[in-house]
Order: C-alpha cells, then sequence, then structure tokens
C-alpha cells in the first residue's frame, strides 16, 4: 500500500495545492518550469549586483552553480524554488525595487522551507531600520499565507503535529534516510545530507552527541554574527557580507542536503566586491567561493562518486575511514570554512579601521 | 554594456543553457525520483511506486549514487 508522508509543514500547503489540485502532466511541466526559470532569473539577478564589481568572475561562478543544480530538476525538490523565492527577495530589498514583489516571494519561500530562508529573513530583522520593517511584514505575509493551510490540516488531522513529528523520527532513526551518521540508507550519495553532524557521526555515531557539539559550534558563530548585525549600521556593503556568512552557516546546524547549498548564490556579490577591491582578501574569497561551488556541485560529486564505485580497494579499516572520509567530510566543512572566513570580513568590516574612522567623521 | 560584463553575461548564459539541457536529459533518463510528490512509508516493502521497475531502479541508484544493492528501500526527502 502507498501512503503519502509528508515531510513539510501546513504551512506549505497553500503553495502546494494547487500542483496537486492541477494533473500530474501539467503540474509536473509547471514545476519543473518553476525550478528551472525561477533559479536562472535569481542567479541573473544576482549576477547584475555582482557585475557592478566584477562581472566575468560573477558570471563565472553563478554561471558553474547553474551547471551544477540538475539534482534539483532531478528531484524536483522545493529547494529550487525556495532558494530562488530567497535570492529574488533579497535583490528587490536590497536594489530597493518592486519591494511588494519581494515581500510575497520571501513570505512564500519562508512558508514553504523555513530552514532555509529562515536565517536570511533574521538578517533583516536584526539589521534594523526599514529591513526590520519589511522582516516584520514577511512575518505577517507568511502567517497570512500558511493560516488556509493550518487550518485545513487542523480540521482534517487534528493531530497533525504529532503525525509530523512521527513521520521525521521514522526517517530519523539510526539508519535511516535523514539520519546523518555513516550506517544511514539516504544521507549519502549525490544528494548528501550536508549539515555539521555528518561529518561529526564519523567520529561518533551517536545523536547524544553530533547533535550538542554541532549545535555549539554553529550557534558560537551565528552568536558572533547576530551581535555584529545588531550592533553595526546597515549598508549595501555589509548587508551583502553578512548574507554571504549566513548563506553558508545557515546550512550547518540542522538538516540540509547538497541540492540546498545553491543558496550560496547570496555569496556570489560579497566574492565579487572583495576580488574588486584586490589584495589578500579577495584572493581568498575567490579562493574559498569557487571551492564551495565546486564541492557543493553536482557534476565534480557525480564524477567523485562514479569514480569512487569503481575503485577496487582493499576492504580494510583505513581504507574504509579514508573513502568515507573523502565522501563525507568536503562540503560540510568548506561550508564551515566560508561562514568563518565571511564572518571574520563581516567583523572587521563592521568594527574594524574603516567604520571607526566613519563612524568618528559622522559624529557617532 | 562593456566587454567585460558581456563576457560574465556570456558565462552565465552559458550555465544557463548546461543547466537545462543536463537537467531536462537526466530528467527524462531518471524520471524516478520526485519524491516530494509521491512517497510511502519506509517500513513498507514495496516502498515506492517509482522503484518497481527495473530500469528505474537502475537509473535512480545512479542518480542519487548508492549502490545497486540496497540495505533497505530509500528515501531521499
Amino acid at each position: 500500500m502507498n501512503v503519502t508522508r509528508s515531510m513539510y509543514p501546513p504551512t506549505a500547503f497553500s503553495f502546494m495545492v494547487p500542483f496537486a489540485i492541477l494533473p500530474w502532466g501539467p503540474a509536473h511541466v509547471l514545476w519543473m518550469a518553476l525550478t528551472a526559470g525561477g533559479l536562472i532569473l535569481a542567479s541573473f539577478l544576482i549576477w547584475s549586483i555582482g557585475a557592478d564589481y566584477a562581472p566575468v568572475i560573477s558570471g563565472c561562478l553563478l554561471g558553474f552553480l547553474l551547471a551544477n543544480s540538475e539534482v534539483l530538476v532531478i528531484k524536483g525538490m522545493c529547494a529550487g524554488i525556495v532558494v530562488s523565492l530567497c535570492a529574488v527577495a533579497v535583490w528587490c530589498f536590497l536594489r530597493e525595487r518592486f519591494i511588494p514583489a519581494g515581500m510575497l516571494c520571501f513570505a512564500v519561500g519562508l512558508a514553504i522551507k523555513p530552514q532555509d530562508t529562515g536565517f536570511v529573513w533574521l538578517y533583516f530583522l536584526l539589521a534594523g531600520g526599514i529591513y526590520r520593517k519589511r522582516a516584520l511584514q514577511i512575518l505577517l505575509a507568511t502567517a497570512a499565507i500558511s493560516l488556509p493551510g493550518i487550518l485545513w490540516a487542523w480540521r482534517v488531522s487534528p493531530h497533525w503535529m504529532q503525525e509530523l513529528y512521527s513521520n521525521i523520527l521514522a526517517f530519523s532513526v539510526h539508519g535511516g534516510t535523514i539520519d546523518p551518521g555513516p550506517a544511514s540508507t539516504g544521507a549519502h550519495g549525490l544528494a548528501m545530507v550536508i549539515n555539521l553532524q555528518a561529518v561529526i557521526s564519523v567520529f561518533r555515531d551517536d545523536p547524544r552527541i553530533y547533535n550538542p557539539v554541532s549545535y555549539l559550534i554553529c550557534a558560537l558563530l551565528l552568536l558572533v554574527w547576530a551581535l555584529v548585525t545588531l550592533r553595526s549600521r546597515p549598508s549595501p556593503e555589509r548587508a551583502w557580507l553578512a548574507l554571504a556568512a549566513i548563506a553558508a552557516l545557515s546550512m550547518l546546524p540542522v538538516y540540509h542536503r547538497l541540492y540546498d547549498a545553491k543558496l550560496l548564490l547570496l555569496t556570489v556579490p560579497a566574492c565579487a566586491m572583495l576580488w574588486a577591491e584586490g589584495g589578500l582578501t579577495g584572493r581568498l574569497a575567490l579562493l574559498v567561493n569557487s571551492a564551495a561551488f565546486v564541492l557543493t556541485g553536482d557534476l565534480p560529486w557525480a564524477f567523485v562518486l562514479g569514480l569512487i564505485s569503481h575503485l577496487h580497494l582493499p576492504a580494510t579499516p583505513l581504507c574504509g575511514q579514508i573513502l568515507t572520509a573523502v565522501q563525507v567530510f568536503p562540503a560540510p566543512l568548506i561550508l564551515l570554512i566560508m561562514g568563518i572566513f565571511y564572518l571574520w570580513v563581516y567583523v572587521q568590516r563592521s568594527f574594524g579601521r574603516s567604520y571607526i574612522q566613519s563612524g568618528a567623521s559622522s559624529g557617532d | 554594456m562593456t566587454k567585460a560584463r558581456l563576457d560574465g553575461l556570456y558565462l552565465l548564459l552559458l550555465g544557463s543553457v548546461a543547466f537545462i539541457l543536463l537537467g531536462t536529459a537526466l530528467e527524462n533518463a531518471a524520471p524516478a525520483p520526485l519524491v516530494d510528490f509521491r512517497y510511502t512509508t519506509p517500513h513498507d516493502a514495496s516502498f515506492s511506486t517509482v522503484t518497481r521497475t527495473k530500469k528505474v531502479r537502475c537509473c535512480a541508484s545512479i542518480v542519487r549514487g548508492e549502490e545497486s544493492s540496497p540495505r533497505r528501500p530509500r528515501q531521499i526527502v
């Protein structure tokens, strides 16, 4: 017997129900068109910002990201639509154009996958001023969009919260499909789990260990990021640095897969900006971005995983450990490095010499 | 538009074309894993409507990067 088990909260239903009402063929085509068209549109908008600083570098990075996003189309994952909506909304807010459309995009993205867009929304909330006003308006819009789905779920299934929780538990059991550990039957391969738990579980496959350690590491970094955002004055330059840091760090504390990392397209304007300034920081930015885009790309992983499956290696424990490390470590660790790098630049630019000088000249 | 901007735009267009062509080709080759729409309980032995045919099971395994004989039914969510 086939049954449907939804892993998404009922807040996503308002967006998904129209697709479910349509016949399979049109719904399929429309979903694919939205996924592909949305990601291409988002990439063009983000490129238009990066192109003000370094057009070729921005085009190269975003072109590579697009050419390595096939899994989104193959699997038809929501992440493609959500990442696109989030990037379009960020473009609208930072360019100050089509604000109502940007708010609608953000609200829909937040309703479908809050774990992908939540930290980006948090930036606007913490940044203050007009950004905070926008964040609160988005929250209201999200509530309005989500309400019909929540009410419907409560009507047809009064215990939907417990049922959703049991669904998640069923998939998270040791060896389950969303268990990040090495025994998982679905956390590896081309759509691998990329949160920090995947790395720590290689050393100790116990959720009582890998969850608190991951939360602690991420909480420290997110606390620094939040404090800097609260205490510094928002500017387009700092906004892109903050968004670059959070796009990478937000992948680490909770369940994310490789296709969620397409949110890294938000790092391109910061990279282009630093590259245009020149110096060591610019070169490091390009190195970190290039490594992150390669190590979260679909085609490089398809090649590496295909190669590994054809290797005739001795069945020794050491060989197994090396193979595990090669497949599990690169994506989460490059996200951690990228998050720390952009956080370091963000702190420097917010409280460094240039900030103190500009603060003194403006009488702060 | 400057030459640098035009070059950047060409690179982005190239990526977009690769994305559409490869994505469409692979999606047609492995039409199975639209798992957000259709999936089943992990405790169900038959598990998925999309893994019942040999061809689709093979394609799905390649796309997912899994070994050919899974220990238990798999599901990406």
